[in-house]
């Protein structure tokens, strides 16, 4: 693999009223990042230029900090960097005024975690992302694109234990707006239950924090895991900082709502959470689909490059026929999540370039021996793979070349040897090993070599997103192609068929009634 | 960060010596639980379907497939899963990014110590990313601290700190210094807080370590 220059330190904006602070700060953190100092409004605004990973705000009293211009400033709230807040005695007030304003926002309260604050300012130097409210490293497939949900409007969930009162609520605010589903939980349990149910299509959660069994906070950070795109707001008639503080860092909550409610204040926040929500999945959906074209880009181009090279390095049709039919079955195949990291660092690596050279190297006992393998007529065929089928029943490994029948010329007993190496890479590859084939009697009368239950598994392939070439990878995917240039020599002596990304491998040792290999 | 529930912990390591000195380490902790282990990738996905772990530790380098595509079928079927990585050496952060984009939410290299893998399972039980600054750091740095907060200690804590790495009893060295026993528990917590251990195995190992560097 490439070597990298050093990894550069993350480059931290800190502003900072107290010197002693600032003298606390540099001791906890001054050998992790790279600190630009500021003691002023004015000059964080001009570091901001340097694009710092995040900004440090250090001041006694958090209040300040709302109405200081870095809050309102138009340059900061462009460069949408990540703001940290460190202070004493955080009022709950403060930290609700706090999420209004911003989406990416951290709080410490003193005295701090180091190791939290390290992690997360390494967290918005590596992938930014990672710290806003919408994102988890889960695929979506909880997300409806926009337009097919037509039929299900957005509803809303509130979770409190005082189930008289929440219904009195839900009463006021059908009064007010009869057009907005609420739904109610009276715990986690049914409100995760609720939400895993796509006909509730469940798009803003209201919990209160005290609740028998799980707790609010707890049951948003869940709901912030599976289904990120549902906005989470917490309430509370009581003052717990701390709970507010872990809700806003951890669970990443649209609003802090301090209890007693009234309906109409509630209807307010409603609407503007649905307009988050629809937010979330637009931007999650443009993300996919964005990545999901320059995948298939980059998948196409890998293609045609691997036809080049194949083409360069055979004279005649045959492997390049079965490289066409090993695409169409990679590319029935599911993929790895695409992200976009790994999109990234495939091209900044030039790995298609790595794939296309290894790969072709792999296939080398195809590209240099096919010659000879053409023109094997049926008895040929018959004696390869009686002999296969043998070998495999004997279940044992290495001394294959010391088993083999005299009845083989040359090009045979390198095929035969060939097909079980390939099959063991395969079966090693899913856990098992030749004695999962087993010999059995279909209706036809015919013998065949099955695997039974057992499968072999496919999880990433050449079409997947690749973020690092390793040599498992190649020898699985060369034994994969190999199958489907054996069944193409073989013809239907050696089948294989793949369901659900499983592939399954049968040897037909009677003559075939003429069997189908199932594509998909 | 939120630490009140029990942690069920799935292990997949491929070589046993190395999983046994892990899951011996970790059965100390009385939050985790044990649920499971497995050598390779396909073995953990069929059990992890059935079994009720909340949390996965997996090689990146297993033998089967890489640890990265193996996490990514695991939360596919279950997106609350908490996973934590081990890979042979310090990454860099374009590799990081990689890893936590796919939803692992930290990465410890082999080369760090267990202490540092203990803390980042607590840190990432409630589902935290959680970044380990150690990964980025020159190594160096870790036994000269602890050797520093050693000379910190008074010569009397150095002196029970000695005598207390040596199994020697509580009562047996409150009567070799002629002090109560009720000081020299005073004196222990102190010396563990101080020097950052949990365990006595962790002081022993630090003082046997400190007489071989002085017999060099």
């Amino acid at each position: 693999m490439g070597t990298k220059s050093i990894d550069q330190k993350p480059l931290v904006l800190y502003q900072y009223e107290n010197a002693r602070d600032r003298d606390i700060f540099e001791s906890q953190f001054g050998r992790d990042f790279t600190i630009i100092y500021s003691e002023s409004d004015d000059e964080t605004l001009r570091n901001l230029r340097q694009s710092p990973d995040c900004l440090f705000l250090d001041m006694g009293n958090l209040k300040t900090v709302l109405s200081s211009s870095i809050f309102k400033s138009p340059e900061q709230v462009a460069l949408n960097i990540p703001l940290f807040l460190l202070g004493n005695n955080i009022h709950i007030d403060t930290i609700a005024d706090l999420l209004k304003a911003r989406e990416t926002i951290k709080c410490y309260s003193k005295p701090y975690d180091s190791n939290l604050i390290r992690s997360d300012v390494f967290t918005a130097k590596v992938n930014v992302k990672l710290l806003s409210s919408s994102y988890t490293g889960v695929r979506s497939k909880n997300v409806e694109p926009a337009g097919t949900s037509d039929s299900k409007s957005p509803s809303v969930l509130i979770v409190d234990d005082e189930s008289l009162a929440t219904k009195y609520l839900i009463k006021q605010l059908n009064r007010i707006n009869s057009n907005i589903s609420v739904l109610m939980a009276e715990n986690a349990e049914q409100a995760l239950a609720m939400i895993h149910d796509p006909d509730m299509n469940v798009a803003v959660i209201i919990s209160d924090q005290r609740m028998p069994g799980t707790k609010g906070n707890e049951l948003l950070n869940e709901v912030q895991r599976s289904y990120p795109h549902i906005v989470r707001i917490l309430t509370s008639a009581f003052q717990e900082v701390d709970v507010a503080i872990g809700a806003i860092n951890e669970g990443r909550i649209f609003e802090y709502l301090k209890k007693p409610w009234d309906a109409t204040q509630i209807n307010l926040l409603i609407s503007d959470a649905l307009v988050e929500h629809r937010r979330y999945c637009d931007d999650l959906i443009r993300d996919e689909n964005n990545l999901l074209s320059e995948h298939q880009r980059v998948i196409e181009q890998r293609q045609d490059a691997l036809r080049a090279e194949i083409v360069k390095e055979t004279n005649g049709p045959f492997c390049i026929a079965v490289l066409e039919e090993f695409f169409i079955l990679l590319s029935s195949m599911t993929s790895t999540k695409i992200t976009a990291s790994k999109l990234r660092a495939n091209k900044e690596m030039d790995l298609d370039v790595q794939i296309v050279s290894n790969f072709k190297d792999e296939l080398a006992f195809w590209l240099r021996d096919m010659e000879g393998l053409k023109l094997l007529d049926d008895n040929s065929k018959d004696r390869i793979k009686t002999e296969i089928a043998r070998l495999l029943q004997l279940e044992l490994d290495d001394n294959d070349s010391d088993l083999l029948s005299s009845d083989l010329d040359d090009s045979e007993r390198q095929l035969v040897l060939y097909t079980l190496s390939v099959l063991d890479v395969l079966l090693t590859s899913s856990n098992l090993d030749r004695s999962a084939f087993e010999l059995l009697t279909k209706e036809c009368g015919a013998e065949v070599l099955t695997m039974g239950l057992s499968k072999i598994k496919v999880f990433v392939h050449l079409l997947s997103p690749i973020s690092s070439v390793t040599k498992s990878l190649l020898e699985h995917q060369s034994a994969l192609y190999s199958v489907l240039a054996i069944h193409s020599l073989l013809g239907d002596r050696f089948q294989w068929f793949c369901v659900n990304d499983e592939l399954k491998i049968e040897i037909y040792l009677g003559n075939p009634e003429g069997g189908s290999r199932e594509l998909i | 960060m939120s630490s009140g529930h029990q942690i069920k912990l799935y292990t997949t390591i491929d070589k046993l010596l190395y999983r046994e000195a892990l899951l011996y380490q970790l059965l100390l902790e009385p939050k985790i639980d044990l649920v499971g282990e497995a050598r390779t990738g396909v073995e953990t996905l069929s059990e992890l379907k059935g079994s009720s772990a909340n949390m996965l530790i997996i090689e990146e380098d297993l033998r089967d497939n890489d640890g990265l595509t193996i996490s990514e079928m695991a939360l596919l079927e279950n997106p609350s899963l908490t996973i934590l990585l081990l890979v042979d050496n310090p990454i860099s952060q374009q590799r990081l990014s990689i890893y936590l984009d796919s939803g692992i939410k930290s990465i410890i290299s082999k080369t760090q110590s267990i202490k540092d893998l203990v803390k980042a399972i607590f840190y990432i039980q409630s589902g935290q990313v959680y970044i380990d600054g150690e990964q980025f750091r020159k190594q160096e740095q870790c036994v000269s601290l602890e050797q520093q907060l050693f000379y910190e200690l008074s010569t009397r804590e150095q002196e029970v700190a000695q005598l207390i790495a040596q199994r020697i009893t509580i009562s047996e060295i409150a009567s070799r210094l002629g002090i109560s026993n009720k000081t020299i528990h005073t004196y222990k917590e102190r010396i563990f807080v101080k020097m950052g251990f949990e365990r006595l195995p962790e002081l022993m190992l630090f003082m046997q370590r400190l007489i071989n560097k002085r017999e060099l």
